[in-house]
């Protein structure tokens, strides 16, 4: 084999030299870019601040600034939020167990009196309650179902209708299912011909409020102020905009505009309340039974560092007379059921709203 | 504050730019790009969550981009999705967030010049980049769905260097962008949605208006560089890689940090 002439290695030599400056410059090039793209990201880990660690004592700092700044009933429910901190915050220490430290923190937010405050961990979830406690309960459905629908009824969606005494009545026990337009146009189709409606919303704990415009919309005869909303607006107790005004418009082909009466009861709460607000605004609808159990704030979630959630109310509802819906709206006509009609398997206030849409 | 503006003006705008986008000009390239790749975001969002946010975003991209001798501008429409998850607690599956995000982007630049005995040109202008923003917490049973819309009009600047390696022409590319003013929807300080899609539900178009917020530097501060290297493979296409870094924050009602990190591979055609 023949070797290679000194001027070939030489030729060899700085082709390969070459192609190593090219090389190098290259990686310099790349290197410049990495080193670029690697200051960017490291500005961004200056520019965002890392998470507090995830502490008891960080936990219950967390919590009780959220609700301080974005809680919406402190004026009016006269609570006096920094108090319950000096109270609460000396007894939090980083040694707690997730036990100890849910309770402290159930039992802090259980002063807020507020049925759209909850604490959820994988282990409990705490709430209040007391509105309806002490309350009669004003509803019974089994005596509904035994004596009133007696396994003739229609069950459309979340709702469940029947005609008692040509008069159509609909229960709805939760707005937390979809009502879908076609369910209610169905119903207010079959009763179109009747003297009146009964609509009851007793022991209905709420749900989705976009449900609530859909189903009172069909008893609505022309656009009309049902209530004003504040939303809050900064970290101030009494941060809120002015009232907003929510207006009742008409919804579907057909309306109901014969007499109708809504049932409720000391749990009828949140979404159902904000029904009974929305109905309570129209000439033809009148409430029977019992204050309902309130809830006007709309409730926001949130969450801790440990992966707890916790939620509570963000907003405040005003009646159009700007009364705040927060405890309940009082009915037109109050009546409470009787242990006696019980016993006889009568529905009290089933009965009364039925007796007045036969006399309208 | 909040200013209203007539929707039919916002409307003629919008199709003003696209109409000198596409009109045939005397441009010396015109392309249309199409991009995939992937976005590392980090997102610290106080209407959402107190906490840092992070995750990977699937990204696609597509636009026309126009050269000429005096100016170069660029349409491109941006789509990302993907999930965060909070760092604090990443064992946590359902603490995250759906993110989907829309960008509408559109940059004009004149060219000014060259950087004295170098083969770096420079040029300057301004851009409008639109980002709609939809988080969704699979943690949160009510508010969970967070929506925002940024509109920002930019200041930028660009420097290209054309460069041979192998034999084979390369350009690098270094953009750099700064929101000067930025119109803003943000959901209201306590709730995951805008003030005005509360109060008239079914009215989306006003209530849209009714919630944009104006902000300066003063209250929104951003950042947009982006590097790329292209090259052209054939008479008619080729190649571009790209990083780019996204930042901004704004001191609103709630404070937004939010960074991204987007590597890209694109092709382009003439046409």
């Amino acid at each position: 084999m023949k070797a290679p002439s000194a001027f070939g290695r030489q030729n060899h030599m700085n082709t390969r030299s070459t192609i190593g400056n090219r090389i190098t410059k290259l990686l310099t090039k790349l290197l410049l870019v990495l080193f670029a793209a690697i200051l960017l990201m490291s500005c961004e880990k200056l520019l965002i601040e890392k998470d507090p660690e995830n502490t008891p004592i960080n936990n219950f700092e967390l919590l009780w600034e959220t609700i301080d700044r974005k809680y919406s009933f402190f004026t009016y429910k006269n609570i006096n939020w920094d108090s319950l901190y000096h109270e609460y915050r000396p007894r939090v220490h980083n040694r707690m167990t997730n036990r100890q430290l849910f309770n402290l923190m159930a039992d802090l937010l259980f002063h807020l009196k507020d049925g759209h405050v909850n604490l959820e961990s994988g282990f409990d979830r705490s709430g209040n309650w007391e509105w309806y406690k002490d309350a009669p309960n004003n509803f019974n459905y089994s005596l509904l179902r035994t004596f009133y629908l007696k396994g003739d009824y229609v069950r459309t969606g979340p709702f469940v209708s029947k005609v008692i005494d040509s008069i159509g009545y609909v229960y709805i026990g939760s707005f937390s299912e979809r009502v879908k337009p076609e369910h209610i146009d169905s119903i207010i189709k079959r009763f179109y011909g009747l003297k009146g409606i009964v609509f009851d919303v007793r022991s209905n704990g709420g749900g989705y409020s976009t449900n609530v415009g859909i189903v009172a919309g069909r008893f609505s005869d022309r656009r009309r102020l049902a209530a004003y909303k504040l939303f809050k607006t900064g970290p101030g107790h009494d941060d809120f905009t002015d009232p907003q005004p929510v207006y009742l418009s008409p919804a579907g082909k057909k309306q109901f505009l014969k007499p109708v009466t809504v049932l409720t009861n000391r749990r009828s709460y949140s979404a159902s309340n904000d029904f009974v607000l929305k109905m309570s605004s129209l000439p033809h609808v009148t409430i029977v039974g019992d204050t309902t159990g309130g809830g006007g704030g709309t409730p926001v979630n949130a969450e801790l560092l440990n992966g707890w959630t916790y939620r509570f109310s963000a907003t405040m509802t005003l009646a159009p007379d700007k009364f705040n819906v927060e405890h309940g709206i009082a009915p037109d006509i109050k009546v409470n059921m009787s242990q006696r009609d019980i016993n006889r398997g009568i529905d009290t206030i089933l009965e009364t709203a039925l007796e007045y849409i036969r006399n309208k | 504050m909040t200013i209203s503006l007539n929707k039919r003006k916002l409307l003629t705008t919008v199709f003003i730019l696209i109409a000198v986008i596409v009109s045939p000009a005397q441009e010396n390239f015109r392309h249309l790009i199409a991009g995939t790749g992937f976005t590392w975001h980090n997102t610290r969002d106080e209407g959402i969550s107190p906490f840092i946010y992070s995750g990977r975003h699937n990204s696609f991209n597509a636009g026309i981009s126009k050269r000429k001798d005096s100016y170069s501008s660029q349409l491109y429409f941006s789509l990302y999705n993907g999930q965060l998850h909070p760092v604090i607690y990443p064992e946590l599956s359902d603490a995250a967030m759906k993110t989907h995000k829309i960008n509408l982007n559109y940059f004009y630049l004149r060219n000014a010049g060259k950087i004295a005995g170098s083969n770096i040109s420079l040029s300057a202008g301004g851009s409008i980049e639109n980002s709609y923003v939809y988080h969704r917490h699979l943690l949160f049973d009510n508010s969970s769905i967070n929506n925002s819309f940024y509109s920002k009009v930019s200041l930028s600047a660009m420097g290209s260097f054309p460069f041979t390696w192998e034999e084979r022409d390369f350009i690098l590319n270094y953009r750099l962008s700064v929101p000067v003013v930025t119109f803003i929807v943000r959901p209201s300080y306590a709730m995951s949605k805008p003030i005005g899609y509360l109060t008239s539900p079914d009215k989306h178009v006003r209530a849209f208006f009714e919630s944009l917020e104006v902000s300066a530097i003063n209250s929104f501060r951003g950042l947009r560089n982006r590097i790329w290297i292209e090259r052209q493979l054939g008479s008619r296409y080729g190649l571009k890689l790209s990083y780019e870094w996204n930042y901004f924050s704004y001191n609103g009602e709630n404070t937004v940090k939010s960074g991204t990190n987007t590597f890209m591979i694109h092709t382009f055609f003439d046409f």
